[in-house]
């Protein structure tokens, strides 16, 4: 079920292929457009699907496939979504159609191809979620970047081939040592165990030198974040940000940013717990220069595009901090975070090439006073940028939260700083919407654009009531996300209940002391979630924990 | 006559080219012979003999021996015929290229190619790669009005003369130690000598003389030039073919009789696979002219073949089999793409003929992509299983820091690649230049060899577990 | 002790006329030097005890390709004279010597190779083989025979690609 969940869009991308015809005829786009619009609804409602029918209470991998593949070198073709990944598969598979409906009014050359490109996108991103050996993650992990490449380059804007070629080139440079690093650790357990083999769940608890553990993990996390982007590995992102046509930066920022964090949460951290340890306050002190400085830059960006992409380099530094705290707060709220961040930013930039469709410019200095042209826009515009800001009541909110809690327990001074982070996110989303949205319209191009088109009625509708609704039901998302956000907590602290774990439960991470007095199996803090409205967590509390300090 | 079967597929090439020359003899004037036509039929026999002759190990007088190993390589040439024989096929006519004596000459260097790797004696290893050497310098230079091609032809010709004469006194120094020159009594000759002078000289003057053929730094420095001045269907033959033959009987000399020394020639040839990795893809990006890009990115494809040989591991030899497959078909794809879409008065070589391509021939463009980034490394195409395949290998005997090297300078190979990509995809064209249409044929080869790209990218394992079986023929 | 002198002596000649072959100014002076230099190697052969490969290589080379080596070239040069030329450089004496003394070393060795005493490494009357001639002959269609085709198969190739540079363009 899962591979034709994942390799649907690489059907469909086929099929839009063969729709298309010869060449780029023009009287066959609507049947293309629709086409790839009806694939990407299909994947999308088969992610739901995949949502309804997961069991929320256990940690374990669901839906799982695995065939052997290439046997002499180990590798298997291993499939399964647990808690985590479903989600971020679910984001995927939500935020794709919006993409390609975003792109109706703008790509208007080969958009045969287009859509060919953007299908495969999907299948490859969905590949990199569920994949559990890792020489097919590494595989999904490279094919996403030849679609991207392409999607930048042929239906970007002006300096599209120098953004295309920097992305590709920076992100294949960190994942290509990540190369080396995973078959370094498959060998290294070949010789230990004496079976070759590249399958996640094996080579979980793999028994590395010092020294071997600290190259593999840092070969990992360098791939890794690089894609986040970490500071100072996120020079690539304004430019490919900011010459993306719209629908590849609602995929970019959406989806693919949230593959580093992934990557981190799945296999740099739990594979090479002791390293992880090691560098887990630096990552984090790298992640609170990305927020404040994100959010410095930010601030002072004449361009939205660019001023929004900093503000991810900012978003997904909290989700960096929140993932190096390894507990189950900050993990959790890091991965929501992750999904927040794909909604509000994926948002943002939705509403930012609705306006540059207009008036085909991104600068702020050519808006203003937007609110009497287009009240609707401007009023989703400004729910949007709540969201993102973190205004409780909207997403964003819950999973800052849970961060920065996490943060605060592992390093309350860390926290303090990053906090600011929110302020200063507040001060230049609000300040960036009030100069274009708000005061006389100064520019008088800008008194005749249209408001919302059914089209984009159709286009934000979800992605509001989207955050809306992750803002005030968190416990929907939040639940299905716990057991395996635990066991990911206890794996990386070496906690788990009959774990086949080497090291001593309270060396490494700091936080550990406080895990290692838990029962095995603890659920997330229920007292928070409950006051929050959500329906109360059926395993035992944790939230012991909270009285006890 | 059980002397005879080892010797067949080579006998069946031999003939077609002789037939190839006799039907060029009754040709009329202006006449259209499907030359190319016999030559194919000689090939697919001949692919077809070496399949048949699998698992048989039959040996022809001591000197030839059709193991699996030589099979499996004899396969892959029969594949590189074909291709070029499809493609010469459209070249040919429109370049004014003498036909008949064009596909006696390839044919001529295939046979050799295939004996190369069959040989088990140092001396016809060496008659054998004269005459594909031979034959390929002949075919470098085979436009008679080109002055790059003669120039390229005797750079070539010179250059592969002095290589060859390294070549043979390096067999005659292990003529010295052994007293014959087949390879076991070389082998058995130098595991008793290990340490004698005699046996390093001859170790390093045999290295130099593959090594040239290889186009390793530093025996690389004739390789832009030739390839840039050969018809570029001649390239595109010769980059793969003679890469395939030389490492086909380097793997056997140097892994299998010169094993003993192993400890000496390891750690050279690290070095120079190191350099030319580096040198290939370095030099590679200051390229203009996509021939001369495409040679540099052959040394660099030398150079991760050089590594999987200093993994002088099982992994590495059969690592080095399957690259040489997935590098063959894509780098033939990519140049016989080139070759198709030249004329003689527009090579259609430099990197702006390629501008706008994507809307001119799509088709075309799509092809030329996939084999690009074959030979960048990207999944899920067979350039990365191969790759895959070297670093495991390198990377299980411990060479990390080549295979760090190895993995960088692919990256920086994706650069010059992409850069085509780029052209073809993403730059409007000033003035389209004329490109000539592709025949049927022509565009089923190319077809195919994309087919056989995603085939080995996805489902490599049958023909992994091939190359395995056949190297160990060779331990 | 006389082999080791005659080898290097020879080899030392054969290297001096190589560099000869290529430094000389005009093409005729070239290839007479290299028709030396064959039979330096000729000699050397026989000194190893080949005899049949020496009589080869003067016929096969030395007699046949540079001869037509020759003709080629001098038909080829036919419009140019050769230039008068005084070399101030010139030495006649030490010319003089130098030849002497390689004529006396050769002179030695066919003297001492003709009153040796059947000194020829393979017997005569050997049951199986024959002489030098016989031997090599033996081991040609023998052991050696893929070599052998395979030399006539680079012949072949080597004169489909003379032939296709030198004819004429049309």
């Amino acid at each position: 079920m899962l591979s034709t969940i994942v390799f649907l869009p690489l059907v469909g991308a086929v099929l839009v292929l063969l729709l298309g015809g010869r060449g780029d005829r023009a009287e066959r786009e609507p049947i293309v457009r629709y086409a790839a619009l009806a694939v990407s609804l299909v994947s999308f409602a088969s992610t739901l699907w995949l949502w309804m029918q997961f069991n929320a209470s256990t940690a374990e991998f669901q839906f799982v496939e695995q065939h052997e593949w290439l046997p002499q070198f180990g590798i298997s073709y291993h499939l399964g979504v647990d808690g985590i990944s479903l989600f971020l598969v679910v984001l995927t598979g939500f935020l794709t159609p919006l993409a390609l409906l975003t792109s109706w009014q703008s790509v208007h050359e080969s958009v045969k191809l287009f859509s060919f490109f953007m299908l495969v996108l999907e299948t490859a991103m969905l590949g990199v979620f569920v994949s559990l050996d890792l020489f097919l993650f590494y595989i999904f992990w490279d094919a996403v970047l030849i679609p991207m490449y392409f999607l930048i380059g042929i239906w970007g804007y002006e300096r599209r081939i120098y953004a295309a070629v920097k992305f590709i080139l920076y992100t294949m440079v960190g994942s290509i040592l990540m190369l080396v690093a995973i078959i370094g650790l498959g060998y290294a357990h070949a010789s230990s165990t004496g079976t070759l083999s590249f399958d996640l769940l094996q080579l979980y608890g793999t028994a590395l030198s010092r020294t071997m553990e600290t190259w593999f993990f840092l070969a990992f996390t360098l791939a890794f974040v690089i894609k986040v982007p970490l500071f100072p590995f996120h020079t690539w992102l304004p430019d490919a940000h900011v010459e993306a046509p719209t629908a590849g930066s609602v995929i970019l920022a959406g989806v693919m940013l949230k593959m580093g964090t992934y990557g981190l949460l799945r296999f740099a951290f739990p594979l090479f717990p002791t390293a992880a340890a090691e560098f887990a306050p630096y990552i984090a002190a790298l992640a609170v220069v990305g927020i404040v400085y994100g959010a410095l830059v930010a601030m002072v960006q004449p361009d939205m595009k660019k001023l929004v992409a900093y503000s991810s380099v900012s978003h997904l530094g909290f989700v960096v901090l929140g993932l190096c705290a390894v507990n189950v707060n900050g993990v959790q709220g890091a991965v929501y975070q992750m999904l927040n961040h794909g909604v509000s930013t994926g948002g943002l930039f939705i509403i930012v090439g609705m306006l540059s469709d207009r008036r085909h410019t991104r600068l702020i200095s050519e808006y203003g006073g937007l609110k009497a042209v287009m009240p609707r826009l401007v009023a989703a515009f400004l729910l949007i940028t709540l969201s993102s800001i973190a205004l409780p009541g909207m997403n964003g909110f819950i999973g800052e939260f849970l961060i920065l809690l996490g943060a605060f327990r592992w390093h309350p001074k860390v926290a303090a700083i990053a906090a600011t982070g929110v302020i200063l996110s507040a001060v230049y989303m609000l300040w960036m919407f009030q100069r274009v949205n708000y005061g006389d319209v100064t520019n008088e191009e800008n008194r005749r654009l249209p408001d919302l088109s059914p089209r984009e009625w159709a286009i934000m509708i979800p992605t509001i009531a989207t955050a809306i609704a992750m803002g005030i039901f968190p416990g929907v998302f939040l639940k299905p996300m716990e057991p395996a956000v635990v066991r990911v907590v206890d794996r990386i602290h070496g906690t788990l209940p009959a774990a086949a774990s080497t090291r001593s439960p309270g060396s490494g991470l700091r936080a550990s002391d406080e895990s290692s007095t838990l029962a095995p199996r603890p659920a997330a803090d229920s007292p928070l979630i409950s006051t929050l409205g959500s329906r109360p967590s059926a395993l035992g509390p944790r939230s012991s924990r909270i009285g006890q300090r | 006559m059980n002397n005879l079967p080892a010797i067949i597929p080579i006998l069946i090439v031999v003939l077609s080219a002789a037939a190839a020359m006799l039907a060029e003899a009754f040709r009329q004037p202006g006449e259209r012979m499907p030359i190319a036509g016999l030559g194919l039929i000689g090939l697919v026999g001949a692919g077809a003999a070496s399949y048949f002759l699998w698992d048989k190990d039959a040996q022809s007088f001591g000197v030839v021996r059709a193991d699996n190993f030589a099979l499996f390589i004899n396969i892959i040439l029969c594949i590189i015929g074909v291709l070029t024989m499809v493609f010469s096929n459209d070249v040919v006519e429109r370049e004014d290229i003498p036909g008949g004596e064009y596909y006696a000459l390839t044919l001529f260097a295939i046979s050799g190619m295939m004996l190369m790797v069959a040989a088990t004696d140092l001396l016809v290893i060496f008659l054998a790669l004269e005459v594909l050497s031979l034959a390929v310098y002949v075919l470098t230079g085979i436009r008679r009005e080109s002055a790059e091609g003669a120039e390229a032809a005797f750079k070539y010709f010179l250059l592969g003369a002095f290589s060859s004469a390294f070549f043979l006194y390096g067999i005659a120094f292990a003529f010295t130690i052994a007293g014959s020159t087949r390879l076991d009594e070389v082998g058995k000759a130098m595991a008793s000598a290990p340490h004698a002078t005699l046996a390093m000289l001859a170790v390093a003057l045999l290295a130099v003389g593959f090594a040239f053929k290889i186009s390793a730094v530093p025996f690389h420095m004739w390789t832009p030039d030739a390839y840039e001045g050969a018809p570029t269907i001649v390239t595109a033959f010769m980059s793969t073919g003679v890469k395939a033959a030389a490492f086909g009987a380097f793997v056997r000399v140097f892994l299998s009789t010169l094993q003993p020394l192993e400890g000496h020639w390891v750690p050279v040839l690290a070095v120079i696979a190191g350099a030319t990795m580096i040198v290939g893809t370095v030099v590679g990006v200051l390229q203009s002219n996509v021939k001369r890009m495409l040679a540099y990115s052959s040394i660099a494809h030398a150079g991760y073949l050089l590594l999987g040989i200093v993994a002088a591991s099982e992994d590495g030899k059969a690592a080095v089999l399957f690259y040489l497959l997935v590098y063959a078909v894509a780098n033939i794809g990519a140049l016989g793409i080139v070759a198709l879409l030249g004329t003689a008065e527009h090579p259609h070589d430099q990197l702006r003929d390629f501008a706008g391509l994507w809307r001119a021939r799509p088709g075309l463009a799509g092809l030329m992509t996939v084999f690009l980034l074959s030979l960048g490394g990207f999944p899920p195409t067979a350039g990365f299983i191969g790759k895959w395949y070297i670093f495991a290998a390198a990377v299980r005997d411990g060479y990390y820091s080549l295979a760090i090297i190895g993995v960088l300078s692919s990256v920086v190979s994706v650069f010059f690649y992409l850069r085509i990509v780029v052209m073809m995809y993403m730059t409007e064209e000033a003035a389209a230049p004329a490109r000539p249409r592709v025949s049927g044929p022509a565009m089923a080869g190319l077809a195919l060899a994309m087919l056989a790209t995603f085939y080995l990218g996805v489902l490599p394992t049958r023909v992994i577990e091939y190359a395995v079986e056949s190297v160990k023929a060779i331990v | 002790m006389l082999e080791a002198i005659a080898f290097y002596g020879l080899a030392a000649l054969i290297l001096g006329f190589g560099v000869m072959v290529i430094t000389a100014r005009s093409a005729v002076h070239s290839v007479v030097f290299l028709v030396l230099n064959f039979l330096a190697v000729a000699v050397v052969y026989v000194v190893l005890g080949a005899e049949f490969l020496a009589v080869i290589q003067v016929l096969v080379y030395a007699g046949g390709i540079v001869v037509l080596y020759l003709f080629v070239v001098m038909l080829v040069n036919q419009k140019r004279t050769p230039e008068a030329h005084h070399d101030p450089h010139r030495k006649t004496g030490l010319g003089i010597m130098l030849a002497s003394a390689v004529l006396a070393e050769v002179t030695a060795i066919v003297v001492y190779t003709a009153s040796a005493p059947s000194a020829s490494p393979i017997p005569v009357s050997s049951p199986v083989v024959g002489g030098n001639t016989e031997q090599v002959g033996w081991l040609l269609y023998t052991d050696y025979l893929i070599a052998f085709e395979v030399a006539s198969m680079l012949l072949l190739a080597a004169m489909v690609g003379a032939i296709l540079f030198a004819r004429r363009m049309d």
